[in-house]
């Protein structure tokens, strides 16, 4: 199945050449904008109502909620289409948040029963330019964002990182993209953060009742994004503002689970001083310089492009000769990803030769570089291919053992290589 | 999944930079759906053309509902589908990379056997080539589909198994199991 399915792949490349692309970009990309243009020229308050009922969604559990403490005396027809705001809306905590100047947040992280004490500064940029200025301090860490541009310093590793554009990095920087998409950099975060993050929001709850820290009436807000990440805040009834959070992610599933982040202070229009946002590199640290970093990502991919479209077209020797330039030139690019998935595919390229040693040789210097990666039952299943071939059963059949064991509930067990991996042991076993 | 539902609450907004992150984040998967269903490239610029800017018309009441990379290569799909009809049958001979004028180097690289893959494809039910593409090069679950498509995950996974068995049959041997 595997087999067929790359030949699809390889029969219909990803798109027109560049050239083609570009010319066709501008005209679907044009006609799309003035499309766009044209409904909201129609229907201007369109996106702005559906923001707003989308906002007040779960108006029936609020409602309830807020007439136990407002009154319903209280209700009536608001300007759209939703009843009048009860105590709290979330719309108060937005607009209350697009008036404040700074925030500084202080709290604790959660990772791995160690508890790392944080302090966040964060305003918007002195030019009035995109995104913000921030600084996080925690424990070893320490982030610096000016505008679109940061430094990490990971003070343990003696490392330093610069993200030429904090909104295409990956990784540690994923988590301040979603900032920018959240708040769409216009003028900074704020309200627009939450405004945004209500409308993504699964099962928003309202609880109000008196915060214990305070004494004061507050609102207890919990939501989910997926089953990943979950959140609960309390905001301050007479200020609006939020007071308290938590976020819970992937490595805190659980309700009884510490919080990956409790922020347990926050700080509005402090005067920050400029040199906060200032970041000197210290001397002798390792620079990981994210932008060359991305070139040369680009390099490996072109390279590992080439050696795919050669192995397609049978030439495996040729594809063999291109997949160890990606292993030995970037060995550790991207956590060792191109360079693995080079070997795995020499492997599969000295099968294909009828030379099975070989495909042993390099799909067990796989196993033993990048073991920490995910994903290696195919390699255990060409593994196993390769020992058969050598007439080595029991070794063959230790490594379909393997690929079933590693690929047991990440992939169907009616597809490629689950599948295969029992037919080889039913064969190999004489049954 | 996140990022998309960022995008198309952006994109409803009005913000015509969200667009054009939305096209091309998925510009080169509907490329490939469409250059999969039609052999001729300039219909597959019209139809990936017509879905985006009927998408983008949309904006400010476009409701996400299962992925936006399953709703698009759907769209592409369908229209693809409309002139195929229309155009009645695949003229074989033009069949070659979306976009791409044939020429020597092109020629080069481009095996007998992959030649054969599209043939074999175009031959193919509309239904069973549907499925193949949307699972195969639009990356869509059949679960996806068949909420796209309105049809049963058990009929898009019966369309997809048989069109592969037709397209092992038609190779004659060129693939193995």
């Amino acid at each position: 199945m595997n087999r067929i399915k790359n030949l699809i792949r390889a029969a219909f490349p990803a798109g027109p050449d560049r050239s083609s692309w570009i010319q066709a970009d501008d005209r679907i990309l044009g006609d799309a904008s003035a499309a766009m243009k044209q409904t909201h020229t129609n229907n201007p308050r369109a996106s702005g109502a559906r923001l707003w009922r989308t906002i007040m969604k779960n108006r029936r559990t609020r409602l309830a909620t807020a007439a136990m403490i407002a009154a319903a005396a209280v209700l009536s027809v608001g300007v759209m289409d939703w009843l009048v705001p009860p105590a709290w809306a979330i719309g108060h905590t937005i607009k209350a948040l697009n008036g404040v100047r700074s925030i500084v947040i202080r709290g604790v992280g959660y990772d791995d029963g160690n508890v790392s004490p944080f302090t966040l500064w964060i305003r918007p940029t002195r030019s009035g330019g995109e995104g913000f200025d921030m600084r996080f301090k925690c424990a070893d860490q320490l982030i610096v964002v000016r505008g679109r541009k940061a430094w990490v310093y990971l003070a343990d590793q003696n490392l330093v990182m610069i993200y030429d554009d904090v909104t295409t990095s990956y990784g540690m920087m994923r988590d301040l993209q979603w900032w920018y998409d959240f708040a769409h950099l216009n003028p900074w975060v704020t309200g627009k953060v939450l405004a945004a993050a209500r409308h993504v929001a699964e099962d928003w709850e309202e609880v109000y009742g008196v915060d214990e820290r305070t004494g004061r009436d507050s609102v207890f807000v919990t939501c989910a994004y997926g089953s990943e990440s979950r959140f609960w805040f309390v905001c301050d009834l007479e200020t609006k503002l939020i007071v308290e959070a938590k976020y819970w992610n992937w490595s805190s599933p659980g309700p009884e689970d510490p919080p990956a982040c409790h922020a347990t202070s926050f700080t509005y229009n402090e005067d920050l001083d400029d040199t906060l946002f200032d970041f000197q590199i210290p001397e002798g640290v390792k620079i990981i310089d994210k932008a060359k970093e991305r070139e040369t990502e680009q390099e490996a991919q072109a390279l590992s492009d080439q050696a795919e479209r050669l192995h397609m077209e049978g030439k495996y020797a040729d594809a063999i000769a291109v997949y160890q330039q990606v292993h030995d030139r970037f060995p550790q690019l991207t956590d060792g990803v191109p360079a693995s998935t080079a070997l795995a595919m020499m492997g599969h390229g000295y099968l294909r030769l009828g030379e099975p040693q070989k495909a042993v040789e390099v799909l067990q210097k796989q196993l033993s570089e990048y073991g920490y990666l995910e994903g290696h039952e195919s390699t255990y299943y060409k593994l196993g291919c390769a020992y058969r071939d050598l007439g080595r059963k029991d070794e063959a059949l230790k490594a379909f053992e393997e690929c079933l064991a590693l690929g047991a509930g990440r992939h169907n067990p009616d597809e490629y290589p689950l599948q295969q991996a029992r037919e080889q042991i039913r064969q190999l076993n004489g049954r | 999944m996140l990022e998309d539902r960022l995008l198309v609450r952006r994109f409803n907004a009005g913000d015509t930079q969200a667009l054009r992150r939305i096209y091309e984040k998925y510009r080169a998967g509907l490329w490939r759906v469409g250059g999969a269903l039609l052999s001729d490239p300039e219909a597959v610029e019209d139809v990936v053309h017509d879905a985006f800017v009927a998408f983008a018309s949309q904006a400010g009441h476009f409701e996400l509902k299962g992925s936006l990379k399953g709703y698009l290569a759907i769209c592409v799909a369908n229209r693809a589908r409309n002139v195929s009809r229309q155009q009645r049958s695949i003229d074989l001979g033009r069949l070659q990379q979306p976009g791409l004028e044939p020429d020597s180097s092109q020629a080069a690289s481009d095996t007998e056997l992959c030649q054969m893959v599209r043939a074999a494809l175009a031959e193919l039910a509309p239904d069973q080539r549907q499925a193949i593409v949307l699972h195969v090069l639009g990356s869509l679950r059949f679960r996806e589909i068949a909420r796209q498509t309105g049809e049963s995950v058990n009929t898009v996974k019966s369309r997809y198994r048989y069109g592969i068995a037709k397209l092992r049959s038609r190779l004659n041997g060129q693939v193995e199991r």
